[in-house]
């Protein structure tokens, strides 16, 4: 694979070239956080939808069907104020989705039957999201360590409901207004011949800057004191769902994140058996079947916050979370041991390696890279800094900013009857 | 205690080729025919193998069920070898020192345990599989805990309502065929396995002859080949052949229904149907009819139950079983629907494509098999995961004729499979009712 990095005023790109990739993929992410306000989020979400609802002469199900009969995938998604557009298509239908890709940019339909079918379909998606916990839980978690003015905040599902119906076409308008014009991240995979067709195309949607988008951001990390149990009770589910975590003063750029990230790592590397909370809580107490770890949300300028994700039955709850709060004090107080410094260089080592087994893969991992405010080198450098971290930096790491006493414990589930013990938990 | 392996070695014992195609062959292991399947991706650094044993929920006695899942695992606990090593288990150990991936699956026909790694870990891959094929201990100080995991398991998937109706429905459906019950089990039957019933079930179906040894990836295959007559040639069967029971399911008569309710605030509507065993054409038709009729946003009963309103999210799953099976259809249900109303409607949509639906839908069948192939087949994980429902299915070279199979398929069988799938005396209609208010 070979990899290159360029940038013009309205694009930041990066080309991951293949020469025996059957397929084609890109990734554009246009950063559109304007403000926080519950409208925008709304008007965001029914974009999401209407940007595939017809462009040109295609109403929404002959554009649909012009992609699904080339055997192409197109989404678009919006997730932190972020609009993401991400394609996958065979090389040789590529000039076919091209045009559509196009058209789909330049020319939406955005009609207004297509809008009232989007809004309804939106608020109907919510009613079912009302009661998916391990969604809630997370979103209780970031709206309570977030101002509600920040990115990460997610208003609630039932006012969102309300603020999606008042959506008007002229928002639609004006959000795709400032998505033309707005910088974009662009990551495509593929070999050299079809990565240059799809730069090029995009090159030529890509409007000169006319105006700034004039952004209000606010980062504020308000300061957690103490332990906070927010609870979102959903009746007559059989778990209780929880996210547990804080925000951390540390950015992706920041001299400690290496040494924290190594040092979250052993206490619950994400995915297969290897963290300390599945070795515990989960294979020695038998309390749950999937507990971990990770730092989220972080960019090369703005901090992000750490999270434990887990589940566990009613019964098991109090017992759970006070053995989860047991393994954060025991990796801050005794800190990590000589044979996790060994094995965890090992381990995040491998994990690199599986990176690199395929350009769709690299492609994930240098998109996120670059929309967070990395170079290509600059994540490289991370990933040596994270295996070359010594143990006493990974301990003084987690003492810093790992602070078991100041944490928030979001659970969404049958919480009513379990508020008190869970307090009691903290 | 089971069976321990016994170290006899044949100085005769060799892989002998079966049958090779598209790239990959398969062998069988002279010794104790172990069937062998081998498929190189050469320049990617990662291998990744793969042992399946035909042992799944389709082979546990009635008050058992969930067996095959919980063996599944036991599998990653200690070994003979491991205990004489001094550490809980070799498969664990492997992944907290190299951080590999590795994990398992259990399923109604087989149970697959898989490594992915670098390419120099091979040797250590292997030998760990074949260490705990014959060679596992299956000890309460290590079951009971492990038992509680897999309710908690069970816990996690009874929460979900679509879970809870897919339970029911195949206990409605099937009145003989063992895939009448999820493979995770009744949670009594959990609650309730000792030691003993779970070395009578593996003893009875992990060995040799009755598994397949997969190797995908980029790895050297003289290697290969001597590290696998040298790991698994000594290892012998505890039986001469592995009896299956064999169920023809009855035969229906009308429809069938259950209906579940809870405290909750879905509702869903499922209609199950019984379709032909993977990877027969009959099972491609029918995936083909589903895919046309409730694969995202553009499918036609998204466009008439979600876009009017009736509906919030619908999908369908089909399982790859080697027998034939139930289908499900679920249709998340907003407020406004009326759960035998949009039944109707669906059955009557389904009742009356067009010849011009089915056949775009067959070309947009064909589209997205091709992309799918060529998306999944990037990685060798990828490849595993998909390659051994075909070795399960007993046709792994399937696996490279999907495409060959679709394009045989014609509008007008499409249209005789969705009048046979959906008729009455073939279907089983679930409700989740949430009652709350």
């Amino acid at each position: 694979m070979h990899i290159t990095e360029k940038q013009t005023p309205e694009l930041v790109i990066t080309t991951i070239t293949n020469e025996t990739d059957s397929l084609v993929s890109w990734k554009l992410t246009v950063d559109l956080f304007v403000e926080s306000s519950i409208h925008h989020q709304a008007v965001l979400e029914v974009y999401t939808e209407l940007l595939l609802a017809g462009c040109g002469k295609y109403s929404k199900m002959q554009f649909l069907d012009e992609l699904e009969l080339l055997g192409a995938e197109l989404s678009v998604t919006a997730r932190n104020g972020m609009i993401t557009l991400s394609v996958l298509a065979r090389t040789e239908v590529l000039k076919k989705v091209l045009t559509l890709y196009t058209g789909m940019l330049c020319e939406p339909l955005f009609l207004k039957d297509e809008l009232v079918r989007s809004k309804q379909m939106l608020v109907n998606q919510l009613d079912t999201h009302k009661e998916e916990a391990r969604e809630r839980a997370y979103e209780t978690l970031k709206n309570t360590l977030y101002d509600v003015t920040n990115r990460h905040y997610t208003h609630d599902p039932g006012s969102l409901q309300h603020a999606i119906k008042k959506v008007s076409r002229t928002d639609i308008t004006a959000v795709h207004k400032l998505f033309c014009n707005a910088p974009a991240v662009l990551t495509i995979a593929g070999t050299s011949k079809n990565v240059a067709a799809v730069e090029k195309v995009q090159k030529s949607i890509a409007k000169k800057l006319t105006e700034e988008l004039h952004t209000q951001r606010s980062e504020a990390l308000p300061a957690i004191s103490g332990r906070t149990l927010v609870t979102c009770h959903i009746p007559g589910k059989q778990n209780v769902e929880f996210s547990i975590g804080a925000t951390v003063p540390l950015t992706l750029t920041s001299k400690e994140y290496p040494a924290f990230v190594f040092g979250l790592s052993v206490l619950g590397l994400w995915g297969g058996f290897t963290g300390r909370l599945m070795s515990t809580v989960r294979e020695k107490e038998g309390l749950t079947y999937g507990i971990y770890a990770a730092h989220t949300d972080a960019t090369a300028t703005t901090p992000g916050h750490w999270r434990i994700m887990t589940f566990f039955t009613p019964e098991k709850s109090p017992h759970g979370v006070a053995s989860t709060l047991r393994e954060i004090k025991n990796i801050v107080t005794h800190g990590i041991t000589d044979d996790e410094h060994k094995r965890f260089v090992q381990i995040l080592n491998t994990r690199q390696q599986y990176k690199h087994e395929s350009s769709l893969r690299r492609l994930q991992e240098l998109h996120q890279a670059k929309v967070a405010g990395l170079t290509v080198s600059e994540l490289e450098a991370l990933h040596a800094q994270i295996l070359t971290v010594t143990k006493k930096e990974v301990n003084s790491a987690l003492a810093t900013y790992l602070q078991p006493k100041h944490l928030v414990l979001a659970a969404a589930g049958p919480t009513h009857t379990l508020k008190k013990s869970l307090k009691q938990t903290l | 205690m089971s069976a321990k392996a016994k170290k006899k070695t044949s100085n005769k014992t060799t892989l002998k080729k079966v049958c090779s195609a598209y790239g990959a062959a398969e062998y069988t292991l002279t010794s104790n025919g172990l069937t062998v399947l081998l498929y190189p991706q050469k320049g990617s650094g990662i291998i990744t193998s793969n042992i399946l044993y035909y042992a799944g929920a389709r082979d546990e006695l009635p008050g058992e069920t969930g067996l095959a899942h919980m063996l599944e695992h036991m599998l990653f606990k200690t070994t003979t070898h491991d205990k004489k090593n001094g550490i809980d288990s070799g498969a664990m150990q492997f992944e907290r020192e190299t951080g590999i991936i590795l994990n398992a699956n259990t399923w109604k026909d087989r149970t697959n345990y898989f490594f992915s790694y670098p390419k120099e870990h091979l040797k250590r891959a292997l030998t760990v599989e074949s260490e705990r094929m014959r060679d596992l201990l299956i000890e309460n100080v290590e079951f009971l805990p492990e038992q509680a995991n897999v309710l908690s398991e069970f816990d996690m998937y009874n929460g979900d309502p679509e879970f809870a109706l897919a339970v029911d429905m195949v206990s409605t459906a099937f009145h003989g065929h063992p895939y009448g019950h999820e493979t995770i089990g009744y949670r009594p039957d959990i609650a309730s396995y000792t030691t003993e019933k779970l070395t009578r079930f593996y003893d009875r179906f992990y060995q040799p002859n009755n598994a397949v040894l997969m190797v995908v990836g980029d790895y050297n295959e003289i290697e290969l080949k001597k590290l696998i007559v040298e790991l698994y040639g000594k290892i012998e069967n505890t039986n001469e052949r592995v009896e299956h029971v064999s169920v023809t399911e009855p035969v229906q008569e009308g429809i069938r229904r259950i209906t579940i309710s809870r405290e909750s605030a879905t509702n869903i509507l499922a209609i199950g149907f019984k379709h032909g065993g993977f990877p027969s054409t009959e099972w491609f038709e029918a995936h083909t009819l589903l895919t046309l009729v409730a694969d995202g946003d553009n499918s036609l009963l998204y466009r008439a139950l979600v876009d009017t309103g009736l509906a919030s999210h619908i999908h369908f799953m089909m399982e790859p079983t080697r027998d034939p099976n139930l289908g499900i259809l679920f249709v998340s249900l907003t407020k406004k629907a009326i759960a035998t109303q949009v039944e109707e409607q669906i059955l009557s949509l389904i009742s009356s494509l067009t010849t011009q639906e089915l056949k775009k839908g067959l070309k947009k069948t064909i589209a997205q098999l091709l992309t799918d192939e060529a998306k999944n087949r990037t990685t060798s994980i990828g490849i595993v995961q998909e390659l051994s429902e075909y070795v399960a299915a007993k046709n792994w070279q399937a696996y490279f004729e999907t495409d060959q199979i679709l394009k045989h398929i014609t509008t007008k069988a499409l249209q005789a499979r969705a009048k046979q799938l959906f008729t009455p005396h073939n279907l089983t209609i679930g409700y989740f009712e949430g009652t709350q208010k």
